[in-house]
């Protein structure tokens, strides 16, 4: 798969407009989906998913596009996409929203459930740090794999692993009053 | 240990991703159960979110359809590194501290060869054209960098526009070739007919153009003359007395020059309205008659009661704007009007004249001090070879320095009357000049 992607981007860089349409019918949906998980509304998401693909383009014109790991460089602009989203809104962490996920064929009683989890999911989050919170965007937000979310913040898989089980007990300690609410 | 619960979480996780509930997991992991079985429902939680909709296929669409109509502006131009974003590159690829780790070493190797090729080209270039225009100053006809000396008095001339200031700058030049006949002859070296030639032109264009001066500031441009005149007489005494025997006759040949330059120059104190009309080519009809004039060729008339050495020399005054060495411009039709005075060879270049020149490689043929008697002047339009034969900074390549170009730029002074002097350092021959005179 790598090397099918390596072989679109050096298409791309020579301007071939079909890889190019072919890069995004792959990478769009994934990306907008990791763009819509921590932004507050679909056309947010539209809007930012649009800009990582217009700096994409921009880097292939000058000359300093990707050479090959297509995927984790748009995940990695699309990270300093929402960071970038967020300190223009004066945000001090992103994730600010996780209401919009909650899906309305949910029964009443769902609904709630979730509304309380995701509400609180997401002031927890708020407490990780910005790698910690990447960490866990690419993991269960984009479904990635170790190996891709190191390519993606540049850490050795190891590294990745060790901010991902610090990040999850830190969600645990501050989701734990939570569950246990829940559980009563 | 925490190394090694690191990856029995993240096996656990991927467990959990694939659908295995936590009761089947944990088991499998009897010494981290009690952690794994606090941080399993968490992961849980964000694994349990609902799935994220994508935007309907319009709003995917227009997106898209935005992308590549982005893509395809850009594609207009060359997919590469624009000019800024190139030196941007280069700059910071240059800086030893600016950790730049993207930039191909290829390139950085390459922009640092061409930055220092550069440089050196620029400091060999500066270095050498400014040792060159110093070392020329002072240089003497037989050294290799005197063509540049001329050069450079050729490009004084072109750009002095006051009549003035031309006197001045004919009158110096004067005495700058004295001077290099005096050095020369104390080394036991003869000067060329050149130099002489040059002597000659710049007294007669000195003497001419003060004689174009009001009347008011003519007797202070004759008086810088004679100064000169009186202080280069008595220098060349001194070297005559001291020189070898060799160069004694260019010597006296000068000397005679000087003698008649004065002569003239006290006349014109006397007597301004003869010196004017005898230098002044567009006399009006009712005007005594002239002093019997030499056609020479390319309309060059030759007053032949001027400065002379040791025999007369035709002092050539060029009637048309034609400076440059392809003077084949029909008379009559050149840049300063059809008009002309003096006598008109029928034929471009077709005086009479020359001999074969010595100067090489110029194709033109004209009449060289050495060299008298009258003979074909074919193509005499061309070249580096002039009425005052030999040349040893002409370079034969048909462009000359200043006036050498085909836009007819005037070489030397140009009198009130469009009358324009012969430089004999350039390119000029005895062509056909186009008209006369623009002054009505």
């Amino acid at each position: 798969m790598t090397t099918d992607y390596d072989a679109l981007l050096q298409q791309a860089k020579r301007g071939n407009r079909q890889a190019l349409a072919a890069i995004y019918d792959a990478f769009q949906p994934p990306i907008y989906r990791y763009v819509y998980r921590q932004v507050d509304g679909e056309e947010t998401a539209r809007d930012l998913t649009a800009d990582v693909f217009h700096r994409f383009l921009q880097a292939l014109h000058q000359g300093t596009g990707p050479d090959n790991y297509l995927q984790a460089w748009l995940y990695r602009v699309a990270h300093n996409t929402i960071v970038d989203h967020y300190r223009r809104q004066q945000h001090r962490n992103h994730l600010p929203l996780l209401e919009q996920v909650i899906s309305a064929d949910d029964d009443p009683v769902r609904q709630a459930e979730t509304s309380l989890a995701v509400a609180q999911v997401r002031q927890s989050m708020q407490q990780l740090t910005p790698d910690q919170q990447q960490v866990i965007a690419l993991k269960f937000f984009a479904g990635l794999s170790n190996q891709e979310i190191a390519l993606i913040v540049a850490k050795p898989v190891g590294a990745v692993k060790a901010l991902q089980h610090r990040a999850i007990a830190a969600l645990q300690r501050q989701l734990a009053p939570v569950q246990e609410e829940l559980i009563l | 240990m925490t190394q090694h619960f690191n990856d029995t979480l993240d096996a656990a996780l991927e467990r959990q991703r694939q659908g295995e509930p936590t009761a089947v997991i944990l088991p499998d992991y009897p010494d981290q159960a009690e952690d794994l079985a606090r941080l399993l429902p968490v992961t849980a939680v964000l694994a349990d979110l609902p799935p994220i909709p994508q935007p309907n296929p319009a709003a995917f669409q227009a997106d898209r359809a935005a992308f590549l109509a982005e893509a395809d502006q850009l594609l207009k131009t060359a997919v590469s590194p624009g000019p800024l974003a190139r030196l941007n590159g280069w700059i910071v690829a240059a800086l030893p501290w600016s950790g730049h780790q993207n930039t191909r070493q290829k390139e950085k190797h390459m922009m640092s060869s061409l930055i220092l090729k550069a440089a050196v080209a620029l400091a060999v270039l500066f270095s050498v054209a400014g040792g060159t225009a110093v070392t020329a100053a002072d240089s003497l006809p037989n050294s290799p960098v005197y063509p540049v000396k001329i050069a450079m008095e050729d490009v004084q001339l072109a750009m002095v526009s006051n009549p003035e200031t031309a006197v001045t700058l004919h009158t110096n030049l004067a005495a700058e070739r004295l001077r290099e006949m005096e050095r020369l002859a104390l080394a036991d070296n003869v000067p060329d007919d050149a130099s002489l030639s040059r002597l000659q032109y710049h007294l007669e264009a000195a003497l001419d153009l003060a004689a174009q001066l009001p009347e008011q500031t003519m007797a202070g441009a004759l008086l810088q003359i004679q100064a000169m005149i009186q202080t280069r007489t008595r220098t060349m005494e001194q070297v005559q007395a001291q020189a070898p025997e060799a160069p004694q006759g260019a010597l006296t040949q000068a000397r005679t020059m000087l003698q008649n330059a004065g002569e003239v120059v006290a006349a014109g104190l006397q007597d301004p309205q003869t010196l004017r009309w005898r230098h002044t080519t567009n006399r009006p009809d009712e005007a005594p008659p002239q002093p019997e004039m030499t056609p020479q060729p390319g309309g060059v008339i030759s007053p032949t009661v001027t400065i002379s050495g040791t025999q007369p020399i035709t002092t050539p005054v060029r009637l048309g704007p034609c400076a440059s060495g392809d003077c084949g411009v029909p008379q009559g039709e050149g840049p300063f009007g059809p008009e002309r005075n003096g006598p008109q060879p029928e034929e471009p270049g077709s005086g009479p004249g020359p001999g074969e020149p010595l100067a090489t490689p110029g194709t033109g043929n004209g009449p060289g001090p050495n060299n008298p008697t009258p003979g074909d002047c074919q193509g005499c339009g061309n070249g580096s070879g002039n009425q005052y034969g030999p040349q040893p900074d002409d370079a034969g390549n048909g462009s000359g320095m200043p006036g050498g170009s085909e836009s007819g730029i005037p070489i030397g002074g140009q009198n009130q009357n469009g009358a324009q002097y012969q430089n004999p350092n350039t390119n000029v021959t005895t062509s056909s000049l186009p008209g006369g005179n623009s002054n009505p």
